[in-house]
C-alpha cells in the first residue's frame, strides 16, 4: 500500500531531491562535447526557478511571497 | 530481486514489476483511471502492481524510470534556443511543462513511494524500448531497431542484444539519429494535417493510406532526404514542431500538400479532397515504409543476424513491419505486445534487471497478459443487481454456447483473464463477431464502436488454419502472434472474410496459439465447426475515446451503452434483456446512428 503524504511533505522531498537532479543537468552539460557548457547557468537558473515555483504553488501560506521573490 | 519500472508524462503512462528477473504484472495507467491516453504519473498502475504482487514500495530493490528526464530537458533546452526567435511563444509553455514536474521524476517517485533516491535508477528511452523488444522476445540474439517520436535525443537507434550462454545478457545500441529529425515525427506531422489526434490517431493515417495511392512520394521525399549514411534528414523549412507547440507543419508544408483537412469534416473518399487526403496518407506511409526497409536492410547485412527485434512507436505500424519482414532480409520479427512508451515501463524494468544489476538471464513468459484479471463471478452479481439475465456455464458449455452466438450473427464481448499490455486486444478484452459480412463490420463501425468508416477490423484465426485464409511468408505468423503484421487475405476468401478485409485485401490478422491464450482458441475451433471458417472479427473491447475495459464492471457498462448483444466473463454470460429501460437506450443509439448516417 502507498503511503498518503500530503501535498507539502512531498514538495519538500521533491525539493529535496532536486539539487542532485540539478546537478545532474549541469554536469552533463558541462561534460558535453558538443559545446554547451555556456547552457549552464541558464539551465541551473530555469530549473531553480522552475523548483521554486512549484513548491510556492503548493504551499499556500508562500503564495504572499511568490511576487516578492521574483 | 524486486524492480519496478515506471512510464509517464508523455503518452501512455504505464509501471511493470519483474521479480527475480521475471516480469509479473503490468499495466497502463488508462486502464485505471478511464482517461485514454493517461499520461499522469501511474500512481493506480504501481498500486495495483505492488499490491497483485503483495509487496510494500520499501520492499523494492530498484524503481526504474524509462528514460533521462534532465537529458530530455537539455533537448528542449537546446532546441528552443536553438528556434530563437521562432520559438519565443513556445518557450515559456515547454519551460512550464517541463519543470513543473517533468524533470522532477526522482523526487516525484520517492514522495509518492518513499524508496530512498539511491534505489531509483534511469535508463535511455531507446534503451528502454531495445529491452522491451529485446528481452521479452524468444531469441538469443537478434538485431534491434527502435523508432519512435523522441526520447530524450534519439529517434531512431540500431544496435543488437544477445543473451550469452553464461547467463550475461548485452545489449548494444550502435548509432541513432537525434531529434529533430525523426519518422515518428514525420508520421505524426502528416496525421495533424489530415486532421487526426497526434500520438493518438497514427493508425488512422495507416489505415486511410489503404485507399489512397501514393502519388504524392515525391512531394514527401522533398520533407524527408536519405543521406549517404543511409540515415535520413527531415527538412525543417517544412515543420514546426521544433518551434512551436501550436502546429506541426509549416505553411511550405501546406504549399506542398495543399489544405490541411479540418479535423470536424468527416473523409468522403467520394470526392477529390477526400482522395487527396488518402493519397496523401498512402504517400507518407510508402516513404515510411522505404526507409525503415532500408535501415533494417543495413542493419541486417552489418549484423549479419536472423532475428530483428522492433521497437517504439513506429513498429506499431504493422505494414511497415510486414514489408520489413520481407524485405529487408531478416527471417524473424519481433515486435512485443507494447512496443510504445508503455512497454518501456517493462523494458525499463528488465534492462535495471540484467544490465545494470547484471542478474543472470531468463525467460520471458511470451504473452500480453500482465494485467487485472476480469472476474465473472462479478459480472454475475452486477447482472443479478440490475435484473439481467444471466448464466454461469461451465467452459466447454460457455464456449459452445458463445460459438452459437457468434455463428448466429451477435456481437459479443469477451473478457477473459488478466488484461493485455500494449494497444491491441488480443483475446482477452475484445468483442468477437462473425468476419463474413460488409453489414458487420459497418454495424459494428456505427452501433458499437461509433467509428470512422474506413477503418477495418482484425481477425484473429487459429494458428493451424491461419496460412489456409491468409498468405503469410515465413515468419509471419510470428509477427501476426501480438498483431503486428498485415497480410494479404487469399483472393479466394476475401469475400467469406468481408468484414475484416480492408480495401487493399489486406488485414492485420492476429495468428493464435493455443497456449497463449485457450478459451479463445477453443472457441475459434468450435466456431470454425459452424461456420467453415475458424475465424473471427477480434476488436478491442471499447467504444471511440475511451480506453480498453479493464475491469468486468467496464465491460458490463459498455456492454449496456452499445449494441453489443452477448457479454461473456469468466465463466459468466449475459444477453440483452427486452426491458423498457433497455429499448430506451437502443432507440438513442439508433438515433445517434441515424443521424450520423444522415450526417455522411
Amino acid at each position: 500500500m502507498l503511503k498518503k503524504r500530503g501535498a507539502v511533505q512531498r514538495k519538500v522531498i521533491m525539493l529535496g531531491s532536486s539539487f542532485g537532479s540539478i546537478a545532474e543537468l549541469a554536469g552533463g552539460l558541462w561534460r558535453s562535447d558538443s559545446g554547451k557548457r555556456w547552457l549552464v547557468p541558464l539551465a541551473v537558473f530555469l530549473s531553480v526557478t522552475g523548483i521554486v515555483l512549484a513548491v510556492a504553488a503548493t504551499v499556500e501560506a508562500l503564495a504572499p511571497f511568490v511576487y516578492s521573490i521574483f | 530481486m524486486k524492480i519496478l519500472g515506471v512510464s509517464a508524462h508523455y503518452h501512455d503512462s504505464a509501471a511493470a514489476l519483474v521479480i527475480d528477473g521475471v516480469p509479473v504484472c503490468a499495466v497502463q495507467e488508462e486502464r485505471l483511471s478511464r482517461r485514454k491516453g493517461d499520461a499522469s504519473f501511474p500512481l493506480s498502475a504501481i498500486q495495483w502492481c505492488l499490491d497483485h504482487a503483495c509487496l510494500e514500495p520499501d520492499a523494492l530493490d530498484a524503481v526504474v524510470y524509462y528514460e533521462r528526464p534532465m537529458l530530455k530537458f537539455e533537448r528542449i533546452l537546446t532546441c528552443a534556443l536553438r528556434a530563437f526567435p521562432h520559438s519565443w511563444r513556445a518557450f515559456p509553455k515547454a519551460m512550464q511543462n517541463s519543470l513543473g514536474e517533468r524533470v522532477w521524476v526522482r523526487g516525484i517517485i520517492s514522495s509518492h513511494l518513499g524508496v530512498p533516491s539511491s534505489r531509483i535508477l534511469f535508463t535511455e528511452h531507446h534503451q528502454s524500448h531495445a529491452a522491451a523488444a529485446f528481452l521479452t522476445a524468444p531469441t538469443r540474439r537478434a538485431a534491434i531497431l527502435t523508432t519512435d517520436g523522441v526520447g530524450e535525443w534519439a529517434t531512431l537507434a540500431v544496435g543488437h542484444g544477445e543473451r550469452k550462454p553464461d547467463g550475461n545478457t548485452e545489449i548494444t545500441l550502435l548509432r541513432e539519429i537525434r531529434f529533430p529529425h525523426s519518422l515518428g515525427m514525420l508520421y505524426s506531422t502528416f496525421t495533424a494535417y489530415l486532421g487526426f489526434a497526434v500520438n493518438e490517431d497514427e493508425y488512422k493515417v495507416m489505415g486511410l493510406a489503404g485507399y489512397g495511392r501514393p502519388t504524392m512520394v515525391d512531394q514527401v521525399r522533398r520533407v524527408i532526404r536519405r543521406t549517404p549514411d543511409g540515415a535520413f534528414t527531415l527538412d525543417l523549412g517544412y515543420f514546426e514542431f521544433h518551434t512551436t507547440t501550436e502546429r506541426s507543419y509549416s505553411d511550405r508544408f501546406v504549399e506542398l500538400f495543399g489544405p490541411p483537412r479540418n479535423s470536424y469534416e468527416p473523409i468522403d473518399l467520394e470526392t477529390a479532397e477526400g482522395q487527396r487526403f488518402a493519397d496523401c496518407a498512402a504517400s507518407v506511409q510508402r516513404v515510411l515504409e522505404d526507409t525503415l526497409v532500408d535501415i533494417a536492410r543495413t542493419l541486417h547485412q552489418e549484423t549479419g543476424l536472423t532475428d530483428l527485434c522492433l521497437g517504439g512507436g513506429v513498429a506499431l505500424n504493422g505494414v511497415a513491419n510486414t514489408r520489413i519482414l520481407a524485405e529487408s532480409g531478416f527471417e524473424r520479427v519481433f515486435v512485443p505486445s507494447a512496443p510504445g512508451d508503455a512497454g518501456c515501463a517493462l523494458g525499463a524494468a528488465l534492462y535495471a534487471d540484467r544490465i545494470h544489476f547484471h542478474n543472470p538471464d531468463r525467460d520471458v513468459p511470451d504473452h500480453p497478459f500482465w494485467g487485472p484479471p476480469a472476474d465473472g463471478v462479478e459480472l454475475a452479481r452486477l447482472a443479478r443487481e440490475d435484473g439481467h439475465r444471466f448464466e454461469e456455464l461451465d467452459d466447454s458449455t460457455l464456449i459452445e454456447q458463445t460459438a452459437d452466438d457468434l455463428a448466429a450473427g451477435r456481437v459479443v464481448g469477451w473478457m477473459d483473464g488478466a488484461l493485455e499490455l500494449g494497444p491491441r486486444a488480443l483475446g482477452h478484452r475484445s468483442i468477437l463477431a462473425a468476419p463474413h459480412a460488409v453489414a458487420m463490420r459497418d454495424r459494428l463501425n456505427r452501433d458499437i464502436k461509433f467509428r470512422e468508416e474506413f477503418r477495418p477490423f482484425a481477425p484473429a484465426v487459429s494458428i493451424e488454419a491461419a496460412d489456409r485464409y491468409f498468405e503469410l511468408p515465413p515468419g509471419g505468423a510470428r509477427l501476426a502472434r501480438f498483431m503486428s503484421g498485415v497480410f494479404p487475405v487469399r483472393k479466394e476468401w476475401r469475400q467469406r472474410l468481408a468484414a475484416v478485409t480492408h480495401v487493399d485485401g489486406t488485414a492485420r490478422v492476429q495468428v493464435l496459439e493455443h497456449d497463449m491464450a485457450p478459451r479463445l482458441h477453443t472457441l475459434l475451433e468450435a466456431y470454425g465447426r459452424r461456420s467453415g471458417i475458424p475465424v473471427l472479427l477480434n476488436t478491442s473491447f471499447n467504444l471511440a475515446g475511451e480506453p480498453i475495459v479493464n475491469r468486468v464492471v467496464e465491460g458490463y457498462t459498455t456492454f449496456r451503452r452499445s449494441g453489443i448483444d452477448v457479454l461473456v466473463a469468466g465463466q459468466t454470460r449475459l444477453t440483452k434483456r427486452a426491458s423498457p429501460l433497455a429499448n430506451a437506450k437502443e432507440e438513442v443509439t439508433c438515433s445517434r446512428s441515424v443521424e450520423r448516417s444522415s450526417a455522411r
